[in-house]
Protein backbone atom coordinates (compact mmCIF):
# COMPACT_ATOMS: atom_id res chain seq x y z
CA UNK A 1 0.00 0.00 0.00
CA UNK A 2 3.16 2.16 -0.55
CA UNK A 3 3.24 4.91 -3.06
CA UNK A 4 3.90 3.32 -6.65
CA UNK A 5 7.01 5.23 -6.67
CA UNK A 6 8.27 4.09 -3.56
CA UNK A 7 6.87 0.03 -4.92
CA UNK A 8 8.65 0.38 -8.07
CA UNK A 9 12.11 0.47 -6.67
CA UNK A 10 11.64 -2.52 -4.43
CA UNK A 11 9.49 -4.76 -3.19
CA UNK A 12 8.81 -8.06 -1.29
CA UNK A 13 8.72 -10.51 -4.76
CA UNK A 14 4.88 -11.25 -5.69
CA UNK A 15 3.56 -7.80 -4.02
CA UNK A 16 0.81 -6.41 -5.60
CA UNK A 17 0.61 -2.40 -5.21
CA UNK A 18 -3.07 -1.05 -3.93
CA UNK A 19 -2.67 2.08 -3.27
CA UNK A 20 -3.85 3.40 0.29
CA UNK A 21 -6.79 5.42 1.45
CA UNK A 22 -9.16 5.38 4.01
CA UNK A 23 -12.35 6.36 1.96
CA UNK A 24 -12.49 4.38 -0.70
CA UNK A 25 -10.11 1.35 0.28
CA UNK A 26 -12.39 -1.03 0.91
CA UNK A 27 -14.79 -0.41 -2.56
CA UNK A 28 -11.38 -0.70 -4.63
CA UNK A 29 -10.19 -3.98 -2.81
CA UNK A 30 -13.48 -4.90 -4.08
CA UNK A 31 -13.76 -4.61 -7.39
CA UNK A 32 -9.61 -5.69 -8.14
CA UNK A 33 -8.89 -7.94 -4.96
CA UNK A 34 -10.23 -12.02 -4.88
CA UNK A 35 -11.55 -12.84 -0.95
CA UNK A 36 -10.07 -16.52 -1.20
CA UNK A 37 -6.83 -15.96 -0.44
CA UNK A 38 -4.87 -14.19 2.73
CA UNK A 39 -3.13 -10.91 2.53
CA UNK A 40 -0.42 -9.19 4.72
CA UNK A 41 -0.24 -5.20 4.50
CA UNK A 42 2.95 -3.66 3.91
CA UNK A 43 3.31 0.27 3.96
CA UNK A 44 5.04 3.10 6.02
CA UNK A 45 4.71 4.30 8.41
CA UNK A 46 3.36 1.37 10.35
CA UNK A 47 0.07 3.26 11.18
CA UNK A 48 -0.82 3.15 7.52
CA UNK A 49 -0.14 -0.52 7.16
CA UNK A 50 -2.34 -1.45 10.49
CA UNK A 51 -5.17 0.58 9.55
CA UNK A 52 -5.37 -0.78 6.26
CA UNK A 53 -5.28 -4.10 7.76
CA UNK A 54 -8.54 -3.07 9.81
CA UNK A 55 -10.47 -1.60 6.66
CA UNK A 56 -9.78 -4.78 5.00
CA UNK A 57 -10.83 -7.13 7.76
CA UNK A 58 -13.93 -5.22 8.38
CA UNK A 59 -14.33 -5.26 4.74
CA UNK A 60 -14.39 -9.44 4.75
CA UNK A 61 -10.97 -10.16 3.40
CA UNK A 62 -8.58 -12.73 5.41
CA UNK A 63 -5.35 -10.51 6.56
CA UNK A 64 -2.99 -11.87 8.66
CA UNK A 65 -1.33 -8.37 9.77
CA UNK A 66 0.91 -6.17 8.66
CA UNK A 67 5.17 -6.20 8.18
CA UNK A 68 6.02 -4.28 11.54
CA UNK A 69 8.58 -1.59 10.46
CA UNK A 70 7.41 -1.89 6.58
CA UNK A 71 10.39 -2.40 3.79
CA UNK A 72 13.12 -0.83 5.77
CA UNK A 73 12.86 -3.75 8.66
CA UNK A 74 12.72 -6.02 5.55
CA UNK A 75 15.97 -4.65 3.62
CA UNK A 76 17.71 -4.18 7.40
CA UNK A 77 17.40 -8.43 7.14
CA UNK A 78 19.02 -8.54 4.21
CA UNK A 79 15.99 -9.97 2.75
CA UNK A 80 15.27 -9.92 -1.08
CA UNK A 81 13.26 -7.27 -2.81
CA UNK A 82 12.11 -7.18 -6.47
CA UNK A 83 11.63 -3.79 -8.41
CA UNK A 84 9.08 -3.35 -10.61
CA UNK A 85 9.96 -2.22 -14.22
CA UNK A 86 8.94 0.84 -15.11
CA UNK A 87 9.11 2.99 -18.34
CA UNK A 88 8.77 6.90 -18.90
CA UNK A 89 6.23 8.38 -21.45
CA UNK A 90 9.17 9.70 -23.34
CA UNK A 91 10.61 6.04 -23.67
CA UNK A 92 7.58 5.10 -24.55
CA UNK A 93 6.47 7.63 -27.30
CA UNK A 94 10.40 6.74 -28.77
CA UNK A 95 9.49 3.01 -28.65
CA UNK A 96 13.10 2.38 -28.02
CA UNK A 97 11.27 -1.12 -26.61
CA UNK A 98 8.20 -2.82 -28.48
CA UNK A 99 6.00 -2.85 -25.87
CA UNK A 100 1.88 -3.64 -25.96
CA UNK A 101 0.32 -0.67 -24.51
CA UNK A 102 -2.31 -1.53 -21.78
CA UNK A 103 -4.59 1.37 -20.88
CA UNK A 104 -6.51 0.31 -17.62
CA UNK A 105 -8.32 3.08 -17.06
CA UNK A 106 -12.61 2.84 -17.46
CA UNK A 107 -13.92 3.11 -21.02
CA UNK A 108 -15.42 6.49 -20.63
CA UNK A 109 -11.77 7.81 -20.04
CA UNK A 110 -10.22 5.83 -22.83
CA UNK A 111 -12.79 6.71 -25.11
CA UNK A 112 -11.80 10.19 -24.84
CA UNK A 113 -8.23 10.25 -24.85
CA UNK A 114 -5.60 7.63 -25.35
CA UNK A 115 -2.02 6.86 -26.52
CA UNK A 116 -2.50 5.74 -30.03
CA UNK A 117 -2.62 1.13 -30.92
CA UNK A 118 -3.38 1.03 -27.01
CA UNK A 119 -5.88 -1.42 -25.29
CA UNK A 120 -8.14 -1.18 -23.25
CA UNK A 121 -8.89 -3.74 -19.96
CA UNK A 122 -10.21 -1.21 -17.32
CA UNK A 123 -8.43 -2.44 -13.49
CA UNK A 124 -11.82 -3.40 -11.88
CA UNK A 125 -12.24 -6.42 -14.27
CA UNK A 126 -8.31 -6.96 -13.88
CA UNK A 127 -8.22 -10.07 -11.86
CA UNK A 128 -10.20 -11.80 -13.71
CA UNK A 129 -8.85 -10.19 -17.13
CA UNK A 130 -5.27 -10.45 -16.31
CA UNK A 131 -4.88 -14.09 -17.84
CA UNK A 132 -6.16 -12.20 -21.20
CA UNK A 133 -3.43 -9.57 -21.21
CA UNK A 134 -1.97 -9.95 -25.22
CA UNK A 135 1.70 -11.65 -24.90
CA UNK A 136 4.72 -9.85 -25.44
CA UNK A 137 5.89 -7.43 -22.74
CA UNK A 138 3.48 -5.12 -21.86
CA UNK A 139 3.47 -1.05 -20.78
CA UNK A 140 0.65 -0.46 -17.81
CA UNK A 141 -0.92 2.80 -18.03
CA UNK A 142 -3.53 4.99 -16.21
CA UNK A 143 -4.52 8.31 -15.70
CA UNK A 144 -1.45 8.65 -13.30
CA UNK A 145 0.19 5.46 -11.73
CA UNK A 146 -2.41 4.53 -9.18
CA UNK A 147 -4.15 2.01 -11.47
CA UNK A 148 -1.40 0.88 -13.63
CA UNK A 149 0.95 0.22 -10.22
CA UNK A 150 -1.94 -2.22 -9.38
CA UNK A 151 -2.37 -3.85 -12.63
CA UNK A 152 1.10 -4.19 -13.47
CA UNK A 153 2.05 -5.41 -10.16
CA UNK A 154 -0.38 -8.19 -10.41
CA UNK A 155 0.73 -8.96 -14.00
CA UNK A 156 4.61 -9.35 -12.84
CA UNK A 157 2.56 -11.68 -9.63
CA UNK A 158 1.76 -13.88 -12.47
CA UNK A 159 5.35 -14.27 -14.09
CA UNK A 160 4.16 -11.49 -17.12
CA UNK A 161 7.31 -8.49 -18.52
CA UNK A 162 4.79 -5.59 -17.20
CA UNK A 163 6.08 -2.00 -16.83
CA UNK A 164 4.56 0.98 -15.06
CA UNK A 165 4.36 3.74 -17.66
CA UNK A 166 5.89 6.50 -14.77
CA UNK A 167 3.24 9.14 -14.73
CA UNK A 168 0.61 7.90 -16.47
CA UNK A 169 -1.64 9.78 -19.19
CA UNK A 170 -1.33 13.03 -17.12
CA UNK A 171 2.84 12.75 -18.39
CA UNK A 172 1.90 11.76 -21.55
CA UNK A 173 -0.60 15.01 -22.25
CA UNK A 174 1.59 17.27 -20.46
CA UNK A 175 4.45 16.31 -22.97
CA UNK A 176 2.14 16.82 -25.89
CA UNK A 177 2.47 13.51 -27.29
CA UNK A 178 -0.19 12.34 -30.30
CA UNK A 179 -3.06 10.52 -28.88
CA UNK A 180 -6.49 9.56 -30.15
CA UNK A 181 -10.21 9.34 -29.13
CA UNK A 182 -12.90 11.87 -28.47
CA UNK A 183 -10.94 14.71 -27.37
CA UNK A 184 -8.35 14.60 -30.20
CA UNK A 185 -11.61 15.23 -32.86
CA UNK A 186 -13.79 17.61 -30.94
CA UNK B 1 -0.95 21.20 -5.70
CA UNK B 2 -2.77 20.26 -2.75
CA UNK B 3 -3.00 22.70 0.65
CA UNK B 4 -4.85 21.31 3.19
CA UNK B 5 -5.49 23.54 6.47
CA UNK B 6 -5.72 20.86 10.00
CA UNK B 7 -7.72 23.02 12.28
CA UNK B 8 -7.88 22.00 15.90
CA UNK B 9 -10.44 24.94 17.18
CA UNK B 10 -10.23 24.53 20.88
CA UNK B 11 -7.13 26.11 20.42
CA UNK B 12 -7.94 28.07 17.89
CA UNK B 13 -4.61 26.47 16.11
CA UNK B 14 -4.02 25.48 12.45
CA UNK B 15 -1.67 23.64 10.96
CA UNK B 16 -0.70 22.64 6.96
CA UNK B 17 -0.11 19.77 4.13
CA UNK B 18 1.37 21.43 1.69
CA UNK B 19 1.92 18.74 -1.40
CA UNK B 20 2.41 18.04 -4.81
CA UNK B 21 0.80 15.35 -6.58
CA UNK B 22 3.20 14.80 -9.36
CA UNK B 23 5.99 14.15 -7.35
CA UNK B 24 3.73 12.25 -4.89
CA UNK B 25 5.38 14.32 -1.92
CA UNK B 26 4.49 16.26 1.23
CA UNK B 27 5.66 18.92 4.02
CA UNK B 28 3.78 19.27 7.05
CA UNK B 29 4.41 22.63 8.50
CA UNK B 30 3.40 23.30 12.33
CA UNK B 31 1.87 20.08 13.21
CA UNK B 32 0.40 19.50 16.57
CA UNK B 33 0.12 16.38 19.15
CA UNK B 34 -3.66 17.65 19.71
CA UNK B 35 -4.11 16.32 16.79
CA UNK B 36 -1.00 13.59 16.79
CA UNK B 37 1.55 12.66 14.18
CA UNK B 38 -1.06 9.76 13.18
CA UNK B 39 -3.46 12.11 11.81
CA UNK B 40 -0.77 13.93 9.17
CA UNK B 41 0.24 10.37 8.13
CA UNK B 42 -3.26 9.46 7.43
CA UNK B 43 -4.07 12.20 6.21
CA UNK B 44 -0.95 12.61 3.43
CA UNK B 45 -1.48 8.94 2.45
CA UNK B 46 -5.16 9.75 1.81
CA UNK B 47 -3.17 11.88 -0.53
CA UNK B 48 -1.29 9.40 -2.15
CA UNK B 49 1.19 11.94 -0.63
CA UNK B 50 4.76 10.79 1.59
CA UNK B 51 5.63 13.16 4.21
CA UNK B 52 9.32 13.99 3.02
CA UNK B 53 9.53 17.13 5.16
CA UNK B 54 8.30 18.79 8.67
CA UNK B 55 8.77 22.71 9.03
CA UNK B 56 8.10 24.67 11.84
CA UNK B 57 7.23 28.73 11.88
CA UNK B 58 8.97 28.83 15.40
CA UNK B 59 8.92 27.08 18.90
CA UNK B 60 5.70 27.25 19.86
CA UNK B 61 4.48 27.95 23.62
CA UNK B 62 0.86 27.75 22.82
CA UNK B 63 0.34 23.81 21.97
CA UNK B 64 2.39 20.88 21.86
CA UNK B 65 4.50 20.76 18.67
CA UNK B 66 4.02 17.08 17.02
CA UNK B 67 7.17 18.66 14.94
CA UNK B 68 9.73 15.65 16.12
CA UNK B 69 7.18 13.00 16.64
CA UNK B 70 6.36 13.39 13.10
CA UNK B 71 9.32 13.59 11.84
CA UNK B 72 10.82 10.60 13.56
CA UNK B 73 7.82 9.03 12.41
CA UNK B 74 8.46 9.60 8.77
CA UNK B 75 11.92 9.39 8.74
CA UNK B 76 12.64 13.01 8.00
CA UNK B 77 14.28 15.38 10.04
CA UNK B 78 12.55 18.69 11.04
CA UNK B 79 13.26 22.40 9.56
CA UNK B 80 13.56 25.45 11.74
CA UNK B 81 15.06 29.22 11.09
CA UNK B 82 19.05 28.67 11.87
CA UNK B 83 18.52 30.98 15.37
CA UNK B 84 16.31 28.47 16.90
CA UNK B 85 17.50 27.51 20.32
CA UNK B 86 16.55 23.81 20.72
CA UNK B 87 17.86 21.18 22.71
CA UNK B 88 17.59 18.49 19.77
CA UNK B 89 19.32 18.35 16.03
CA UNK B 90 17.22 20.33 13.36
CA UNK B 91 17.78 21.19 9.58
CA UNK B 92 18.91 24.92 9.55
CA UNK B 93 16.96 27.26 7.86
CA UNK B 94 17.82 30.49 6.90
CA UNK B 95 16.31 33.56 5.34
CA UNK B 96 15.73 32.95 1.73
CA UNK B 97 15.95 29.60 2.05
CA UNK B 98 13.59 27.03 -0.46
CA UNK B 99 11.67 23.98 0.98
CA UNK B 100 10.83 22.14 -2.62
CA UNK B 101 8.11 19.85 -2.10
CA UNK B 102 8.01 18.80 -6.16
CA UNK B 103 6.23 21.64 -7.99
CA UNK B 104 6.00 23.21 -4.37
CA UNK B 105 8.18 26.20 -2.88
CA UNK B 106 8.12 27.09 0.15
CA UNK B 107 10.83 30.19 0.58
CA UNK B 108 11.80 30.89 3.96
CA UNK B 109 11.32 34.82 5.22
CA UNK B 110 12.85 35.12 8.77
CA UNK B 111 10.06 37.90 10.71
CA UNK B 112 11.11 37.82 13.73
CA UNK B 113 9.28 39.46 17.04
CA UNK B 114 6.51 36.95 17.71
CA UNK B 115 9.76 34.91 18.67
CA UNK B 116 13.45 35.84 17.47
CA UNK B 117 13.32 32.52 15.39
CA UNK B 118 9.86 32.63 13.50
CA UNK B 119 10.27 32.46 9.74
CA UNK B 120 6.95 32.64 7.20
CA UNK B 121 7.02 30.76 4.00
CA UNK B 122 5.93 32.22 0.96
CA UNK B 123 4.50 29.76 -1.05
CA UNK B 124 4.55 29.37 -5.17
CA UNK B 125 3.18 26.10 -7.22
CA UNK B 126 5.68 26.35 -10.25
CA UNK B 127 3.77 24.18 -12.72
CA UNK B 128 1.25 27.10 -12.71
CA UNK B 129 3.49 30.52 -12.01
CA UNK B 130 6.40 31.44 -10.69
CA UNK B 131 4.19 34.27 -8.57
CA UNK B 132 3.47 34.20 -4.79
CA UNK B 133 0.77 32.43 -4.19
CA UNK B 134 -0.14 32.08 -0.66
CA UNK B 135 2.14 33.22 2.91
CA UNK B 136 2.48 30.86 6.00
CA UNK B 137 2.62 33.44 8.37
CA UNK B 138 2.84 31.12 11.64
CA UNK B 139 2.39 34.31 14.77
CA UNK B 140 3.78 37.24 12.65
CA UNK B 141 0.33 38.53 10.47
CA UNK B 142 -2.61 36.84 11.59
CA UNK B 143 -6.52 37.45 10.26
CA UNK B 144 -7.22 40.40 11.77
CA UNK B 145 -4.65 41.04 14.29
CA UNK B 146 -0.97 40.55 14.42
CA UNK B 147 1.29 37.69 16.55
CA UNK B 148 2.04 38.41 20.56
CA UNK B 149 5.30 39.30 21.64
CA UNK B 150 5.56 38.66 24.87
CA UNK B 151 5.07 35.00 25.63
CA UNK B 152 8.22 33.14 27.05
CA UNK B 153 10.05 36.29 28.22
CA UNK B 154 9.70 35.10 32.13
CA UNK B 155 8.15 37.09 34.36
CA UNK B 156 7.06 39.90 32.15
CA UNK B 157 9.44 42.29 30.81
CA UNK B 158 8.80 45.25 28.93
CA UNK B 159 11.75 46.01 27.53
CA UNK B 160 11.83 42.72 26.07
CA UNK B 161 8.49 42.88 24.87
CA UNK B 162 9.26 46.71 23.36
CA UNK B 163 12.03 45.06 21.75
CA UNK B 164 10.30 42.22 19.77
CA UNK B 165 6.97 44.09 19.10
CA UNK B 166 9.64 46.75 17.10
CA UNK B 167 10.91 43.93 15.54
CA UNK B 168 7.70 42.07 14.53
CA UNK B 169 6.31 45.66 12.83
CA UNK B 170 9.63 45.28 11.01
CA UNK B 171 8.81 41.81 9.86
CA UNK B 172 5.54 42.75 9.48
CA UNK B 173 5.54 46.01 7.26
CA UNK B 174 8.78 45.11 5.34
CA UNK B 175 8.64 41.48 4.62
CA UNK B 176 4.62 40.47 4.27
CA UNK B 177 2.44 43.59 3.42
CA UNK B 178 5.23 44.16 0.44
CA UNK B 179 3.75 41.27 -1.01
CA UNK B 180 1.26 41.33 -4.06
CA UNK B 181 -2.42 41.86 -2.72
CA UNK B 182 -3.81 38.40 -3.99
CA UNK B 183 -0.99 36.49 -2.35
CA UNK B 184 -3.20 34.81 0.31
CA UNK B 185 -2.25 35.00 4.21
CA UNK B 186 -2.40 31.47 6.13
CA UNK B 187 -1.82 31.63 10.09
CA UNK B 188 -0.80 29.84 12.73
CA UNK B 189 -3.83 30.45 15.12
CA UNK B 190 -7.71 32.03 14.77
CA UNK B 191 -10.47 32.55 16.41
CA UNK B 192 -10.21 32.17 20.52
CA UNK B 193 -6.61 31.12 20.35
CA UNK B 194 -4.09 32.16 23.12
CA UNK B 195 -1.56 33.74 20.83
CA UNK B 196 -3.39 36.49 19.19
CA UNK B 197 -4.90 40.07 20.39
CA UNK B 198 -7.98 41.41 20.68
CA UNK B 199 -9.06 40.97 17.33
CA UNK B 200 -8.03 38.03 15.87
CA UNK B 201 -10.55 36.95 13.24
CA UNK B 202 -12.48 33.16 13.54
CA UNK B 203 -11.34 33.16 9.96
CA UNK B 204 -8.74 31.73 9.13
CA UNK B 205 -7.50 32.55 5.67
CA UNK B 206 -7.29 35.83 4.42
CA UNK B 207 -5.33 37.99 1.84
CA UNK B 208 -2.36 40.84 1.71
CA UNK B 209 -4.11 43.35 0.52
CA UNK B 210 -7.50 42.76 2.87
CA UNK B 211 -5.24 43.34 6.00
CA UNK B 212 -3.50 45.29 4.75
CA UNK B 213 -6.31 47.42 4.43
CA UNK B 214 -8.28 46.06 7.62
CA UNK B 215 -5.86 44.94 9.97
CA UNK B 216 -6.89 47.15 13.44
CA UNK B 217 -3.05 46.41 14.66
CA UNK B 218 -1.63 47.83 11.42
CA UNK B 219 -3.33 50.23 11.20
CA UNK B 220 -1.02 52.72 13.62
CA UNK B 221 0.79 54.89 12.02
CA UNK B 222 4.02 54.70 13.11
CA UNK B 223 6.23 52.17 15.23
CA UNK B 224 5.47 53.88 18.32
CA UNK B 225 1.90 53.59 17.73
CA UNK B 226 2.01 49.96 17.19
CA UNK B 227 4.48 49.35 20.21
CA UNK B 228 2.35 50.67 22.45
CA UNK B 229 -1.16 49.51 20.90
CA UNK B 230 0.13 46.00 21.68
CA UNK B 231 1.51 46.72 24.88
CA UNK B 232 -1.75 48.66 25.91
CA UNK B 233 -4.08 45.28 24.65
CA UNK B 234 -2.17 42.65 25.57
CA UNK B 235 -4.18 39.91 27.33
CA UNK B 236 -2.89 38.20 30.25
CA UNK B 237 -0.30 35.39 29.84
CA UNK B 238 -1.55 31.93 29.18
CA UNK B 239 0.06 30.55 32.90
CA UNK B 240 1.44 27.41 31.09
CA UNK B 241 3.05 28.84 27.99
CA UNK B 242 6.85 28.90 29.88
CA UNK B 243 6.24 24.97 30.45
CA UNK B 244 4.97 24.18 27.13
CA UNK B 245 7.94 26.30 25.37
CA UNK B 246 10.18 24.28 27.36
CA UNK B 247 8.91 21.09 25.86
CA UNK B 248 8.83 22.19 22.69
CA UNK B 249 12.15 23.05 22.56
CA UNK B 250 13.41 19.78 24.41
CA UNK B 251 14.30 21.18 27.41
CA UNK B 252 13.25 19.70 30.70
CA UNK B 253 12.18 22.96 32.52
CA UNK B 254 11.26 26.67 31.47
CA UNK B 255 14.69 27.08 33.40
CA UNK B 256 16.38 24.62 30.94
CA UNK B 257 15.10 26.47 28.25
CA UNK B 258 16.04 29.88 29.32
CA UNK B 259 19.95 28.42 30.00
CA UNK B 260 20.09 27.58 25.68
CA UNK B 261 18.30 30.76 25.26
CA UNK B 262 21.86 32.16 26.56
Amino acid sequence: MRVPAAFVEGHIAGAVNLQFNRADLAERAAMVLPKERPYLMVAEPDVIARTGAEILSAAGYDVGGFLEGGMAAWTAEGLPTEALPAVTVDELQNRTTQLVVIDVRESYEFNYVRIPGATNHPSTQAWATLGSLPDGPLAIVCADETRSAFIASAAASIGRDARLVRGGMTSWLARGFPTEGRAASS
Amino acid sequence: MIFKQFRFEPLGHASYLIGCPESAEATIVDPSEDLGPDSYILEAADLGLTITTVVETHIHADYISAARSLAAASGTQLKLHESARVAYPFEALSDGSKVVIGNIELECVHTPGHTDEHVAFIGRDRSRSDEDWFVLTGDSLLVGDVGRPDLSTGPRDDAEVDRRARLLFQSITSRLLTLDDHVEVAPAHFGGSRCGGVNLSGKAVSTIGFERKNNHALRASTEDDFVRFLSETLRPAPDDHERIKAMNAGAETPQGLHDLAR
